[in-house]
């Protein structure tokens, strides 16, 4: 159990975090979303202790992170997988963290085998690929069995078969009982991982809902259909009082209702369907519209001192673009 | 994607052809990087502070103690004003270049960035020489400037004891300044090269500047003039004094040729061990 | 390579607190894994003794032309003089100790495995002690056994019975320690290997300098106890010759160096255990 009270965090001018309050609990993935620069490394560096609020406090299991008594057999931390001597050999490097919790030898070996790391356990970690220091970052975090596992961006810079092994390995990690508490810009990741769902904006908490909840309440589906009769199936459809758009390219958009039903109507009126398609309108787009709120009252707020803090925004446009760049829109078909 | 990486690396395929906008786009890729970090900043803050500083230090002390100064000190000073004047600061600047020099390459090898630069410029050999041209440039003309900045101060502090003039004759030292600092510069960018190991190569150009090139005065006879007057450091400092020490056996400009062809010999190597080894 | 394998891995041992032992079992384990370590101590014992047994060898071939009151000048500080250039080297060690954990980002690592900051800066500051303290021992007793030859078939008395001999000799590991805690602090409050290695150097070569060049009494008083020459003064057992450069007694130099050691030490350990990692 991770419990943040009010917690923030000034540099300089600039609130890296603001008065966040939040709880993450056992059993279940939580998700800690934001844009980049929205303040979550900061939240998880003040979780570790190793950065210090400015006020407020956040606590692990009821104490703060320096007064564990052994703070690998409760906390398991994947910040920076660079944040390895590159001199230090994979091995030598658990060892090191092992002892200093007084964890046995075999403890390392134990995890090493967990990662797969075990062909390259001697060699230096500077020649490590950016997979393989995610995986020794991964071995450390579970060295001492915690109860509260913490990865910052995991997924950052893997390939497609490191990605699915982390997102199971978080999956059953939480299975077994542990909280697990991930942070990721990609509302697409967390929408495949997490049960729970912390999003920060420029500091602020914007939601702390279960997944299902931020589904139900942001997204909205609607049913794509195309017809080489669009102008006339248009109107039957709206008398059943669904709500229809025509799009520019001749599809509809139909709303409050399911694709069987559509179907349906097409069938009993005799029109011809190309395309009947559920459509889960884009999480990232809710994800969005939520930050971007923050951004603008961030905006505001700050007429008086000067320009805005404009990264956020700018942030956030770039890594969706480059993930997705056929459809700018995600999208996620439900069957 | 193959337009895109032209935009991002400064060498662009589609100017294949053209090898002069080339290296053209490499001395200004190595110039952004070394006018983007902090330490470049520090070491020439250190270097041009400590080298103004020094030179009116010294003149001043010479003057206020002058009547308690032994007949030697006071001899020293009419035969060579002008060593007189930057030698204190040399010698403590010349610590900051080497410092920079090394970091010039060294950490690029510590921070992992050596791994970007060679995708960005897969030429190693011409990425080594944008970066000892740029560097070199840059404490070439720092140098100079500072090197007649101090001597002006010098000069003035002087005023009372000992008039210093420029001329045909004594210019020569006044410029060395700047040509062994900018040797030294590049001298410390090689070693840099080849330790690949930002503490280990500072502490064996500090070793040789401070440590090496006094101790090899100890060795007797021959073999000992010859070590003190080859070892490239004390080699180069002679372009800068007008007396020569007691066991040097070659001129000023001899001196600085063997500075000049050790930093030459140690850049091959360094060349030839970039393209040899993996980064 | 699944994720279920987590099942079988649980440990059962009870959670025992973390104490100053797990952090000094941590950091000794942390300094001999590394190369740099076995670098600059090799670096450091084969410069000092080879240094000692240089200015051994040509002072004794030259000692013919030694005057009387330069013969009465050598001493234990002759024996072992490479130190002088030694120091260096193990400054740098205590930098990089440091230096690397913040320049890797292996700091943060070693905070969350230990966040007890006051404990993890005396575990490392202690393993390092110990670490230089055997290094010294054995530069001074090599330094001992190729120069000491060299000087006493001129009649110098190195004889080990006289305890101002052994503590000559004694002095110099613990000289070699003070240094790394200077460079181990100034890694804490620079951060970074080039600068704090830069300063250390300034500190010991460049400040020297400095101070010879102010007038009057008071640059012959600093010179006495800028960290260099307090260092060489522990070592030192023949009295004061007129017309020498003035320097500290043995004890005043140990009491100058630790002082030295703590303006840097105290505010390093301050920073530490305030400044965000």
């Amino acid at each position: 159990m991770i419990q943040a009270t009010e917690l923030t965090k000034r540099y300089g001018t600039r609130l890296a975090v603001d008065h966040a309050d939040f709880t993450v609990a056992p059993g279940k993935v939580t998700g800690f979303l934001g844009p980049n620069g929205a303040g979550k490394s900061t939240t998880m560096r003040m979780i570790l202790g190793l950065d210090r609020p400015t006020s407020g406090s956040v606590t692990i299991n009821g104490v703060p992170y320096h007064r564990l008594a052994a703070p690998l057999r409760e906390v398991g931390a994947l910040l920076d997988a660079k944040a390895v001597h590159g001199g230090r050999s994979a091995y030598n490097h658990l060892l090191v963290l092992a002892k200093a919790n007084g964890l046995p030898r075999s403890r390392v070996d134990a995890v090493i085998d967990l990662v797969g790391l075990h062909s390259v356990a001697g060699k230096r970690s500077g020649g490590f690929s950016l997979g393989m220091g995610q995986r020794l970052g991964i071995a450390a975090a579970l060295l001492g069995d915690p109860g509260i596992v913490m990865f910052d961006e995991p997924v950052n810079g893997l390939d497609p078969e490191g990605i699915l092994w982390i997102r199971n390995l978080m999956k059953a990690l939480a299975a077994e009982g542990r909280t697990v508490f991930v942070s990721s810009h990609l509302m697409s990741e967390m929408a495949l991982t997490a049960d729970h769902l912390v999003v920060i904006g420029l500091g602020r908490i914007l939601a702390d809902e279960p997944m299902a909840e931020f589904i139900a309440k942001n997204s909205v589906s609607y049913v794509r259909v195309r017809s080489p009769q669009p102008a006339e199936l248009a109107p039957k459809l709206a008398l059943r009082g669904w709500r229809v758009e025509r799009q520019p390219d001749e599809s509809l958009h139909v709303y409050d209702t399911q694709p069987a039903q559509i179907g349906d109507v097409a069938g009993a009126e005799g029109l011809w369907l190309h395309e009947l398609t559920l459509v889960q309108s884009s999480l990232e787009e809710a994800f969005m519209r939520l930050t971007a709120g923050s951004v603008e009252y961030h905006a505001g707020q700050s007429d008086d001192q000067g320009s805005p803090d404009g990264p956020a925004v700018a942030g956030w446009g770039t890594p969706l673009e480059s993930q997705a760049p056929q459809a700018p829109q995600v999208e996620e078909r439900i069957q | 994607m193959a337009a895109r990486d032209s935009v991002m690396t400064p060498i662009a395929t589609r100017d294949a052809g053209t090898g002069h906008a080339h290296f053209g786009r490499l001395l200004l890729a190595e110039w952004t990087k070394i006018r983007s970090v902090r330490s470049t900043y520090w070491s020439l803050i250190a270097l041009i502070i400590a080298f103004l500083f020094f030179s009116w230090l010294f003149p001043y002390l010479t003057v206020v103690n002058w009547k308690q100064a032994s007949p030697e000190q006071q001899a020293n000073l009419y035969l060579d004003p002008i060593g007189s004047i930057t030698g204190s600061g040399l010698f403590i600047g010349q610590l900051a270049v080497a410092v920079l020099g090394v970091m010039v390459t060294a950490s690029e090898y510590s921070t992992g960035m050596i791994r970007s630069t060679l995708l960005a410029s897969p030429h190693r050999v011409r990425m080594l020489a944008a970066k000892s041209i740029v560097f070199t440039l840059l404490i070439l003309v720092i140098g100079e400037v500072i090197a007649f900045l101090g001597f002006f101060i010098g000069r003035q502090t002087f005023k009372s004891l000992v008039s210093v003039d420029l001329n045909s004759g004594n210019v020569r030292e006044v410029f060395g300044v700047g040509l062994y600092l900018a040797m030294l510069g590049l001298f410390a960018l090689v070693v840099g090269a080849l330790l690949r190991h930002v503490a280990g190569a500072i502490t064996g150009i500090v070793a040789l500047l401070l440590v090496i090139s006094n101790l090899i005065q100890l060795i007797p006879g021959r073999i000992g003039k010859y070590l003190y007057t080859y070892e490239p450091t004390n080699a180069g400092f002679v372009i800068t004094a007008k007396r020569l020490p007691d066991n040097f056996l070659i001129s000023s400009w001899q001196g600085y040729g063997v500075f000049a062809l050790w930093t030459a010999v140690l850049w091959a190597l360094a060349a030839y061990l970039l393209v040899r080894r993996d980064a | 390579m699944t994720a279920t394998t987590t099942r079988s891995f649980h440990m059962d041992a009870p959670i025992r607190r973390i104490t100053f032992r797990e952090a000094l079992d941590s950091e000794f384990a942390k300094i001999r894994s590394v190369r740099s370590t076995y670098w600059t101590l090799l670096i450091c014992v084969v410069l000092s003794v080879g240094i000692s047994l240089l200015i051994a060898a040509v002072t004794s071939a030259n000692w013919d032309t030694l005057s009387a009151t330069n013969r009465a000048t050598v001493d234990m500080s002759s024996v072992v003089a490479g130190v002088y250039f030694g120091v260096l080297v193990v400054g740098v060690l205590g930098v990089l100790v440091v230096s690397t954990e913040y320049g890797t980002g292996m700091m943060r690592t070693s905070l969350t495995a230990f966040p007890r900051r006051s404990v993890l800066f005396l575990a490392k500051a202690v393993v390092l002690t110990l670490v230089v303290l055997v290094t010294g021992i054995i530069i001074a007793f090599a330094s001992y056994g190729v120069a000491s030859p060299f000087y006493t078939k001129h009649g110098v008395d190195l004889s080990l019975s006289h305890g101002a001999n052994v503590r000559a000799l004694l002095a110099v590991p613990v000289y070699l320690a003070l240094v790394a805690l200077m460079g181990l602090a100034l890694g804490f409050l620079l951060r970074h290997t080039a600068a704090a290695i830069s300063t250390l150097v300034g500190l010991f070569f460049v400040v020297p300098i400095i101070t010879n060049f102010l007038p009057g009494t008071l640059g012959k008083d600093l010179n006495k106890i800028v960290p260099s020459n307090a260092g060489s003064a522990m070592m030192v057992t023949h009295a004061a010759t007129p017309g020498s450069t003035p320097t500290l007694s043995p004890i005043g130099g140990f009491v100058a160096l630790l002082i030295w050691t703590a303006l840097l030490i105290v505010p390093a350990f301050w920073f530490f255990r305030h400044r965000d990692a």
